[in-house]
């Protein structure tokens, strides 16, 4: 894409009343940003007008700060665009990077649970995601207080690779003391946000991050997390994409992770080892030269 | 290696099953359709204008509802500007394809009462695309019970009629069939039926005695009228492959 068409793709996503969902729809069925900006209100027509307006203008400066501040945008017209993430429904029109894609992120897990963790789940989070490090597998969480947190510091102390998928601007830390590991992972390991720069942390945002997590990586692992937390909703959103879950066995203390352990693409775990094994038959049969047989 | 069932099992967990037939479901494509009437207004629509030719008997594996993920999958393995995401998205197509047949062929067979289908074909695409059309490799090369059955027997015609409408002429046989053959038809998406009754129409023409339509999923707008009430019950309606549309009919009948 060229720097034009971010310039007013970024204009487009910022006016008032757009739904990003269409964008993204308008942008795959046409496969340029004009055309898609063409078809749609309330962006028709002014885009591409031949005198630049404000908006656009004002997008160009702010992809330039941006890139300076090592800040990309890439949409799903973009080949850097997380093949992972392009599978499920759920997927935003633009992701806001920080740090180095990796292809090795195509098998990688998401490591999730709950801020309030107790410390026999922040030990469990640290424990998992070592061990999935140590594996070379890379870790995906939220950057979240709590077991999110636990997750990132342990794959990086492992030496490993860790992504974040942030529930705020690119451009901003929640909570705030997180903000030195967040330029540490941009700094070896890969930040992602779907949300304009700037933007606060929001009731919605937190939901929307945890679909896009759970796009962006092959499966989920669930540490703790009690009913109403961020983590639980995670399973669910992984499973309405088809994606698999694995539950910490100690989870099966809750009503809802033992209904959810009956389902399909659900399994227990107890280590690290049994997710890596897991996810190797994951990564086998979602290989794109995969065999099929019946069973 | 990748197991049909393996890779069919977790749908499970987000597929919307069609609503068995009765008030408010179309007798044909199993949609929603005004409660007062036996056929949605399309479904109506193609039994006026054309009384014979089209399919016996249309069954789809599930709803495929708009921004939900099987209409994502149905729309993405064709178009996706990715490859790779077009080919393993199909892949996981071909199980739940491979999945439904393997266990409900026979209900299909059984519905329009055809020992079985001699010739399996699909819907021509409405894009021209270089290295044909990725459900020409689903159903010709990866699904197990389609493979050897499989014929490109359809091409678009030379009428130029419009994608989706449904007319004689749209498709075309590329040969004539004798013996008076049962053909499934497969097509990824139900929508109108537009394209799916016309490819009858023109298997029909062929010599086809039987043409029974097998869609993956069944294009839904919730937005649409009289689908919200439908959705929210087929969504409380659990997806399972244990059972198809046909058998839960059959049920209901005996009941």
């Amino acid at each position: 894409m060229t720097s034009e068409e971010q310039a007013a793709l970024l204009a487009w996503l910022r006016r008032p009343k757009v739904v990003w969902s269409t964008v993204t729809e308008q942008l795959e069925q046409t496969g340029s940003v004009q055309e898609a900006a063409a078809g749609t209100q309330p962006a028709q027509g002014t885009l591409f007008d031949t005198a630049p307006t404000d908006d656009l203008d004002q997008a160009e400066v702010d992809l330039e700060r941006w890139e300076r501040a090592g800040i990309r945008m890439v949409s799903v017209l973009d080949r850097e665009y997380p093949s992972n993430l392009r599978m499920i429904h759920q997927r935003p029109p633009v992701l806001f990077l920080r740090g180095a894609a990796d292809e090795h992120d195509a098998v990688s897990v998401a490591v999730v649970g709950t801020r309030q963790a107790t410390p026999e789940g922040l030990q469990q989070a640290a424990g998992l995601a070592a061990g999935l490090a140590e594996r070379g597998v890379p870790v995906i969480s939220g950057l979240a207080a709590g077991i999110d947190a636990a997750a990132h510091m342990s794959a990086l102390s492992a030496g490993g690779r860790t992504v974040a998928v942030i529930g705020t601007g690119i451009d901003r830390a929640y909570p705030a003391q997180n903000a030195a590991l967040q330029e540490e992972i941009a700094r070896k390991g890969l930040v992602i946000s779907q949300f304009l720069p700037g933007s606060p942390p929001t009731k919605t945002s937190f939901p929307m991050r945890n679909a896009v997590m759970s796009g962006y990586a092959l499966a989920t692992v669930v540490i703790e997390a009690a009913y109403q937390s961020g983590a639980r909703m995670q399973a669910r959103l992984a499973l309405q994409h088809g994606r698999h879950v694995f539950l910490m066995r100690s989870l099966l203390q809750h009503d809802w992770a033992r209904g959810y352990a009956e389902r399909p693409g659900v399994t227990v775990v107890d280590n690290a080892s049994q997710v890596f094994n897991g996810l190797q038959r994951l990564a086998a049969e979602s290989a794109e030269s995969a065999d099929l047989v019946w069973a | 290696m990748a197991t049909v069932v393996d890779l069919s099992e977790p749908y499970r967990n987000h597929l919307i099953p069609v609503l068995p037939p009765g008030r408010g479901v179309c007798a044909v494509c199993w949609s929603a359709a005004h409660p007062d009437f036996r056929l949605c207004y399309k479904c109506n629509a193609a039994r006026n204008d054309f009384r014979q030719g089209l399919a016996d008997i249309v069954v789809p594996i599930a709803l495929a509802v708009k921004r939900e993920q099987l209409a994502h999958e149905l729309w993405h393995y064709k178009y996706d500007v990715d490859p790779s995401v077009r080919t393993r998205l199909g892949n996981r197509l071909a199980a739940v394809l491979w999945r439904f047949l393997g266990q409900h062929e026979k209900h299909i067979a059984d519905a329009i009462g055809v020992p079985e289908f001699e010739i399996v074909a699909t819907v021509p695409g409405t894009r021209e695309r270089e290295g044909g059309h990725p459900l020409e490799r689903i159903v010709g090369e990866i699904v197990g019970p389609t493979k050897d059955r499989y014929e490109p027997l359809l091409t678009l015609g030379q009428g130029g009629v419009p994608a989706h409408t449904l007319a004689h002429g749209r498709y075309r046989a590329t040969r004539a069939l004798r013996g008076d053959p049962a053909v499934l038809l497969v097509d990824d998406t139900w929508t109108s039926g537009g394209n799916a009754q016309s490819a009858a129409l023109a298997l029909r023409a062929a010599g086809a005695a039987n043409v029974a339509v097998l869609v993956i999923g069944r294009h839904f707008d919730r937005a649409f009228r009289d689908c919200e009430t439908y959705y929210q019950q087929a969504k409380s309606a659990r997806f399972t492959w244990d059972s198809c549309c046909l058998e839960l009919a059959a049920r209901d009948d005996a009941s």
